[in-house]
Order: structure tokens, then C-alpha cells, then sequence
């Protein structure tokens, strides 16, 4: 532990080559944010091209005790890629090709910087498609999907990420190199795929990804239903799946946000509605065609004052344009979001957006829902001005009473977003002492050295102070808590 | 911008800066970064828009001095403006990094390269018509020349540069097509004015004859065409005390000739003419007037679009149309090229692709490496189509596109819009 701070750099330099590894002050304020509002400054940023390169970077760091956070696109909205402790941002930005198609057993290689739309862009001309569809689907990639097990608004009918990946090639926290999984489903033994979906990077670095791909479905149908409110909206969603019908997507969009998503897409949203249901019937053409006119029966019946059906994919389009960049087109409302991201039960959706609603006033703040109405995984958007601090405090005091009520109605604290160092503290609202323990062990077992993207994921046994002992020796670890230091004042 | 008053942070004072509302519009989601060809190429935050963009916003909240680092990002992006299309905010980026770069340029941090081009061309040349006219015509008149003969012996490289020279080239084949169409007669025939430009009128006049021939087969009675320089060029290179000028002379210009149309037959300029506000504070009297002129400012495929003049002749060869950013991004137009295209082919296909081809003015020569990079995806699409023939509304495209196909020895031929439209009328 002698080492001269920067000979560690130009080991790294060494593994991943000069244009690789950024370490200028200037360069590395870049890296400090994702999506969403937490900040940390990393001592060096590498961007491997080669899996080897990964593992030589993995294993760098876990010999000298440096704090490693995998990076894909930077989309995240939990902080999962925040290099929270400083150390070593690895991004997978440079790692994006697609390695192979069968389109026989229906499957895709790909590396885990790929954007997940460009997969779905590479197999679309063979007719075939990526279910997992995350709102940023422009731009977040495969490997960060897998770290968040990353949902979307068809999650309703065709799951999340680890229901589309069956094998998994990964860099272990000490730098060796495994493959987990398999082509074929079912393989015997845990399902350990299952478990690297949604580590967040705690235990391993994937590198390589079989996901599976399926056929584009026969017939879609997009239709676009307004009500006066949510209550009346929220019983449409329940009435609508109670009738036996399940739509592959069922999107709404209330009052606050209708008018930003309009400003931005163009695609003829009802700004003066006070909520907006998007519904998506995907099947063989017969069966879209019975079960289209019982949906717009049944949102008629719940009280929509109008129902419209997209006439063709240029409509659909701007439609989907509109859910699925409502998040960024806050920007037009307010300075800056809090997204917050709680599961309930469907028939309980009334109540909590009520509850909501009141946390936010409570705060003094506004608040706008979009959200995957279908499967209960709310999206809370708090507006708040990230130049006020207390602003922000109070943006997060709301959130943390919006999960509460999520939790309290027989629900869950992250649906898709992730823990990340946003809601690990929150864990404790929904596991008991002995399960988190559980989780610890597993994680510790994984990553002894206790290097692969700390304090994130679970709320105790491995904060900065306690793995920062083991730093301090090093002396850029000094630099970097000035510079944390001086990051903190400026937020 | 009415900034000057306000605290701009580590800006200098009195240079137009980055506006805190632009910036502070960013919610740093993300969503651009898939759309920007510079990151895609580098895989770089500081070379995503969101990046510069943050950049820009550290400078103003005096977190990050305006450095030449910062400088050197700044001069990487393309300013092709595909984030502006990507982005769900509202970002106003090239505003955003237009006076980010007149920032860089005030501060005398602009990067080496950049320098002595941009001096050479926005000093020396382009305010000096008779040099611009000089300088730009040396192509064409090599190419007329007996000199020609000796090209065969150049390195491959060079052969490429000068296969994409300006020359005349065969006529665009067409065949009669049983359509009804054909040139439109207006009962008032509408006035308009033509931008000849500055480096089209020397390097590529055919396309001005072109583009005056096809607006009055669609019926517009054309006052004498404005031969001035628009400052597209300038302002790209954050010299924005220049470009007010050239928007004063060009605006008075259109003014006095009572005309109630300026078309523009290229993307870059077009997008400035419609911009020109942005240039002015609010609270002087040209930008209100520069606001009136943009919204009679059109696209040459729009002139055509609007006056519903149809094509009687189809294009031979199967086709393909080239977004030209500033049409694109900038300008939003993508249907009324492509409906002019439908309207005099049989066989058109879509590129499936909207990303730079990497020319974005003088940046093919400033960073030729990710220029090159780009113009081979680029080139790549193309062949994917199958098209023999590449039509692109602006000359920036097509010269780089030109020169690509050559090096790559494609069978394709590129032309620009007014050139397609006018054999097919």
C-alpha cells in the first residue's frame, strides 16, 4: 500500500490504454451523475473495449482495495451507477456490439454497453423483437438493464429483464471471469442469472449477454382513453383486467403531466383531461380485433369522456414518444424531478395517489404522475429546483413518505429503478432484519474485498466509512475527499 | 440573452453566455446520448450533449473554469443538433453551445486547428466576395481545365478528394412518366428571393441555376437573388458580432425588394435565416424584426411542397434521400423532401438513418478521424438501400458524400435536391 497515487492510474492506464482512462478533475465531474439527482466524484473513469480489459481492471481494483462502480449509459434514476465512495467509474460505453443472432432458438450475444433499442433495431428487420422496453430505451444500455433488472411499460404481459436473459459471462469481484446460466432453459442448480439481474453491480461485472428475443407480435393496438380523474381512470385499469382482458401495456398519465408530455410530442394528448389512460393490445389480429371495442366499452363505462384509437404506427409512435420521454419533458414544468418508484397493489391505486398527492403538498412541492398503471408500479415525479438544497431535502422527505404508503398497502419500495444508494436505506421498510442479513452474507461471499460498487443496494455493513479505513492509505483517496468536499458545497 | 446584467460565473461579461434558463432546462435523463454521433463514435461523457451541457452549466455556477478543455469538447460536437430532436426537455442546444463557443472564442481558447481555418475563412475570405468567388471557383476551373489528365497519377486518398470536385457531371437520368404534373401557373404568382451564398455561387452554381430554374416552374416570380453571405458560418464559430451584421444587410436586402419568400437551398444557411432572432436581445428593435423575417424564410423542398407542383418525368435510378441536419434537426423538414422524392420515383428507399454524415461544415477538415468514422456508417446505409442515386438538400453533404463514394468506389451518384427536382419537372 506504498504506492504512489499515481502509479495505481497508470496501472490502469496500462490495462486499458491511454485514450481509455480519463483522471483530469475537469473530465471526471462528468462521471459524478446519472438520471437522477445524486452526486459523487470518481478518482478515474476507464472505458474498456474487451472483456479482458474489464477483468484486468476488476482485479487491479480489487487488489488494491479500490472502490469500483460499473457504469452503462447513465440513464439511472436511483443511483445505482453514482460512484457513491470515489474510486473507479468502469463504463461499458465502448463495449456495444452485437456478437450474434440465431434467430433459430431465438437468441442475441450481445456486449453490455449495447443501447437496448439498437437490439431491438439489429432483430427488427429479422422480425423479431426485445420485450424488456425501459422508458429510456434510447439510450440506456443491456448491461445496465440486467444491473437493474429494468422493466418497462410491457412488463405487464412479458416481465422484466431477467425474463429475457439465459446466459450470463461475468467478471467475479476478484477479476476472474465466468459464465453463469445457459442457452437452454431450465438448467439445474440455483438460478444464479436471477440473482445477477438486479445486484446492481455489488457482485459481479457482466460482460457478455444471451438475451432471448422473441417474434414481433401479428397485430398491435394503441388507443389513448381520457378521464375526468385518477379514481375514475385506476378503475378502468382494474375493470378492464377484470374482464379477462390483459393489454400488454396500460400507461397513465395524469393532469400535472399531460401538458409537457403534449408540448414535447405532439401527439394530441388532452392537456385539459385529469388523467389519460394508454392502453396497448398486442395478440393475432382476430383476438385484438373482439377484445379493442370491449376496452373502449368498458373505459366508457368508468367514465372516459373520450377514446381514441390510433389509425396507424406514425400515431402510435407519437403516442408512445409522449409516455415514454415524460420524464425528461419535466424539464418544461419545473427546474428539476425527484422520480420516485413504489409498487402496489392495482385496486389500491386510488388511495395511495390521494396519499401522493398529500406528501407532496405537505412539502410545499407539486407533483406529476406517469406510470404503469397496469401492474401498480408507480412514478411519482416530485418538481423541485436542484439550485435550493432545502428544496431538494424536502423533494426527498415526499419521496420517503411516498414509499412508506407503498409499502403500507401491501406493496414494494422499487418496482423497476432500482435501490441504489436511493432507497437502501429505505430496504428496512420491507425486509425483516433477518432476511437483509441474508442478503449481506451472500453479497459478502461474493465480494469479500467489499470493492464492487459500495454502500449500494443494502442499508448496512458496508458504508464509506467503514471501507474507507482500508483507503485512506492511499493517498488520491485524500484528493478525493477534497474533492467530494467540494462537490458537497456546491449541492 | 440578456445576460450581461446578470451574474454569468465564469463567463466573461459582454460576450453572449450560455443562458442559465437554457441550461438549467437539462435534466440530465439522458436520452440524448444515443442520438449524438460524437458520443456513439468516442463513448465519452464530456463528448455527449448532456455532458457539454453540464460543462457549460459548471462554468456559469463557477464549479469548472472556462477552460481549453472545455473548449476542446465544446469544438468536438457537430452541431448537427440530433439531440435537439432526441431531447424531451426543450433543451435549446446549438443556441447553448453557439454561445458556448463565442465564449471559447472571446477567451482566445479556441482549439489550434479551429484557429487558422476559421481566421482563413471568416476573416480572410468570405467577407471579401470577389476572393470568396476566387477561392471557391479554383475547383471548378481546375476541373475545366487540361490539368485534370494528371489526377490519375494522385495517391488513392487524393483521388478521392478530387473525383468529388465540382465538374459537370451527366445528366440525372430520367424517363417520361405517364403522370399528370408538370410547372405551375399562378394566377398571383408569389415573390420571392433566392440565397445564392456565399461558397455555393462560387463552387457549385449550377445548383443556384438549378434551384431558380425549378422555383419558377413551380410558379414563383423571383426578384433578383441576395449573393451575400448569411453568417451561418460565424455564428457555428461563436463569432456573433460578425454574423449581426450579415443578418442586418441580408434582412434590409429582402425588405427592399418587396419579396414575400427567401428561399434557401441549403440546410446550414436556411436554419441561421430562421434563427437570426436568437442573435439580438430582446429588447432590440431587430430582433423582432428578425423574427418577422423568419417566418418567411423556407426551404427550397418546402417552396415546392407549398406550390403543389408535380413532377412529370421519374428518376431511373432506384433512390434514397439523405436527412441533412440542419433540415432535420434544426429545421424539423423531413416530409417535404421525401414527398417531392415519391413524387418523381417509382423506387425510393428509405436510409433508416438520420445520423451526420460528418461534413457539418468545416469539421470534416477540423476532425477529420470522426468525420471519416461517420461518413463510413454513413456510406455503409447507403449500400444497405441498394439506391444508385443519394439526393441531400445541402452542399456540405453532398460534397463529403461524394467524396466518400469515390474512395469507397460506390456506384452511386449524389445530388442535391434542386438538381433532382429540376430534371424531373
Amino acid at each position: 500500500m506504498s504506492e504512489q497515487p499515481s502509479s495505481f492510474i497508470e496501472r490502469l492506464r496500462t490495462i486499458v490504454g491511454d485514450d481509455g482512462l480519463f483522471s483530469e478533475p475537469q473530465q471526471l465531474r462528468l462521471y459524478m451523475y446519472d438520471g437522477s439527482i445524486d452526486r459523487a466524484l470518481p478518482i478515474a473513469v476507464a472505458l474498456p473495449r474487451t472483456a479482458e480489459q474489464v477483468a484486468g481492471v476488476v482485479r487491479l481494483c480489487h487488489e488494491e482495495g479500490v472502490f469500483l462502480t460499473p457504469r452503462g449509459a447513465g440513464t439511472g434514476l436511483s443511483g445505482g451507477s453514482i460512484p457513491l465512495c470515489g474510486g473507479v467509474v468502469l463504463s461499458t460505453a465502448r463495449m456495444k456490439a452485437v456478437l450474434a443472432v440465431d434467430t433459430e432458438n431465438q437468441t442475441v450475444t450481445v456486449q453490455p454497453g449495447l443501447v437496448n433499442l439498437d437490439l431491438t433495431k439489429h432483430v427488427a428487420p429479422l422480425g423479431f423483437q426485445y420485450v424488456p422496453d425501459p422508458s429510456s430505451q434510447g439510450a440506456c444500455t443491456i448491461g445496465g438493464n440486467v444491473a437493474e433488472n429494468s422493466g418497462g411499460p410491457h412488463t405487464l404481459t412479458g416481465g422484466v429483464t431477467t425474463n429475457h436473459v439465459l446466459e450470463l459471462e461475468l467478471v467475479l469481484a476478484d477479476g476472474e471471469r465466468v459464465r453463469i446460466g445457459s442457452p437452454a432453459p431450465d438448467p439445474p442448480g440455483p438460478d444464479f442469472v436471477g440473482v445477477v439481474c438486479g445486484s446492481e453491480g455489488t457482485i459481479a461485472v457482466v460482460t457478455q449477454i444471451l438475451c432471448r428475443i422473441v417474434r414481433k407480435t401479428e397485430c398491435v393496438r394503441t388507443m389513448l382513453a381520457a378521464f375526468d380523474s385518477c379514481r375514475a381512470a385506476s378503475e378502468a385499469v382494474s375493470a378492464v383486467i377484470a374482464s379477462g382482458i390483459v393489454p400488454t401495456a396500460m400507461e397513465m398519465m395524469d393532469h400535472p403531466a399531460l401538458s409537457a408530455i403534449e408540448a414535447f410530442s405532439h401527439a394530441g394528448y388532452p392537456v385539459d383531461a385529469g388523467a389519460v389512460l394508454l392502453l396497448e393490445l398486442e395478440a393475432l389480429r382476430e383476438e385484438v380485433e373482439d377484445a379493442a371495442p370491449r376496452v373502449v366499452e368498458i373505459c366508457r363505462a368508468n367514465g372516459a369522456s373520450e377514446v381514441r384509437v390510433a389509425q396507424n404506427d406514425e400515431e402510435r409512435e407519437a403516442l408512445w414518444k409522449g409516455r415514454k420521454k415524460a420524464f425528461g419533458a419535466m424539464g418544461r414544468i419545473g427546474p428539476s424531478y425527484y422520480v420516485q418508484d413504489g409498487v402496489i397493489p392495482r385496486t389500491r391505486l386510488p388511495e395511495v395517489l390521494e396519499r401522493v398527492e398529500q406528501a407532496a403538498r405537505k412539502v410545499g412541492l407539486r407533483v406529476a404522475n406517469v406510470f404503469h398503471a397496469g401492474d401498480g408500479n408507480l412514478h411519482p415525479l416530485i418538481l423541485f429546483d436542484d439550485h435550493d438544497p432545502d428544496q431538494a431535502k424536502r423533494a426527498i422527505a415526499a419521496g420517503e413518505e411516498i414509499l412508506r404508503a407503498c409499502v403500507e398497502a401491501g406493496g414494494s419500495i422499487t418496482g423497476e429503478h432500482g435501490v441504489g444508494m436511493e432507497k437502501r436505506d429505505y430496504m428496512v421498510l420491507q425486509f425483516p432484519k433477518a432476511t437483509l442479513a441474508a442478503f449481506t452474507a451472500f453479497r459478502d461471499a461474493c465480494d469479500p474485498g467489499h470493492t464492487l460498487n459500495p454502500y449500494k443496494l443494502l442499508p448496512s455493513g458496508l458504508g464509506c466509512a467503514e471501507g474507507g479505513k482500508r483507503q485512506k492509505t492511499m493517498a488520491q483517496m485524500q484528493e478525493l475527499a477534497e474533492r467530494n468536499a467540494a462537490v458537497g458545497d456546491a449541492y | 440573452m440578456s445576460d450581461e446584467t446578470i451574474d454569468v460565473g465564469n463567463y466573461l461579461e459582454g460576450v453572449a453566455a450560455p443562458s442559465a434558463e437554457g441550461l438549467n432546462t437539462c435534466t440530465h435523463c439522458g436520452l440524448c446520448l444515443n442520438a449524438c454521433p460524437t458520443y456513439r463514435v468516442l463513448g465519452r461523457e464530456m463528448d455527449s450533449p448532456r455532458g457539454r451541457v453540464f460543462m457549460m452549466r459548471q462554468v456559469r455556477e463557477e464549479q469548472m473554469p472556462l477552460s481549453e478543455l472545455i473548449a476542446d469538447h465544446l469544438y468536438i460536437c457537430l452541431d448537427c443538433r440530433a439531440c435537439e430532436t432526441a431531447c424531451p426537455s426543450g433543451v435549446p442546444y446549438g443556441e447553448l453551445v453557439e454561445a458556448g463557443r463565442a465564449q471559447v472564442e472571446a477567451a482566445g481558447l479556441t482549439p489550434r486547428r479551429w484557429r487558422f481555418l476559421r481566421w482563413l475563412l471568416n476573416r480572410v475570405i468570405l467577407p471579401r466576395p470577389w476572393l470568396t468567388r476566387a477561392v471557391f471557383a479554383l475547383p471548378r476551373l481546375y476541373a475545366a481545365s487540361p490539368l485534370r489528365a494528371l489526377a490519375r497519377l494522385l495517391p488513392r486518398r487524393l483521388r478521392a478528394w478530387e473525383a468529388a470536385l465540382p465538374r459537370p457531371r451527366a445528366p440525372i437520368a430520367v424517363r417520361e412518366a405517364s403522370r399528370s404534373g408538370g410547372a405551375v401557373q399562378r394566377a398571383a404568382a408569389p415573390r420571392a428571393m433566392a440565397l445564392t451564398g456565399c461558397v455555393m455561387e462560387a463552387m457549385l452554381p449550377h445548383l443556384n441555376r438549378a434551384t431558380e430554374s425549378v422555383l419558377r416552374k413551380a410558379g414563383y416570380d423571383l426578384v433578383p437573388a441576395y449573393s451575400g453571405c448569411c453568417g451561418a458560418l460565424n455564428v457555428h464559430a461563436g463569432e456573433r458580432e460578425a454574423a449581426k451584421g450579415m443578418a442586418r444587410a441580408l434582412i434590409e436586402a429582402f425588405s427592399r425588394s418587396g419579396a414575400e419568400y427567401f428561399v434557401s437551398n441549403s440546410a446550414g444557411c436556411g436554419a441561421q435565416l430562421k434563427e437570426y432572432a436568437q442573435l439580438f436581445e430582446e429588447d432590440d428593435p431587430w430582433h423582432e424584426r428578425a423574427k418577422q423575417f423568419a417566418s418567411q424564410v423556407l426551404d427550397l423542398s418546402q417552396a415546392l411542397a407549398m406550390s403543389g407542383v408535380a413532377a412529370t418525368r421519374v428518376l431511373d435510378a432506384p433512390v434514397t434521400y439523405q436527412d441533412a441536419c440542419h433540415l432535420a434537426h434544426a429545421q424539423r423538414i423531413r416530409a417535404e423532401p421525401r414527398s417531392l422524392l415519391k413524387g418523381c420515383s417509382d423506387d425510393f428507399r428509405e436510409l433508416g438513418d438520420d445520423q451526420c454524415c460528418g461534413s457539418a461544415g468545416i469539421y470534416n477538415l477540423t476532425h477529420p478521424e470522426i468525420a471519416s468514422e461517420l461518413l463510413r456508417q454513413k456510406l455503409e446505409r447507403i449500400e444497405a438501400t441498394g439506391a444508385h442515386l443519394v439526393v441531400t438538400g445541402n452542399p456540405g453533404c453532398l460534397l463529403h458524400l461524394r467524396r466518400g463514394a469515390a474512395e469507397r468506389g460506390m456506384n452511386v451518384d449524389v445530388r442535391h435536391i434542386a438538381e433532382v427536382m429540376d430534371a424531373t419537372l
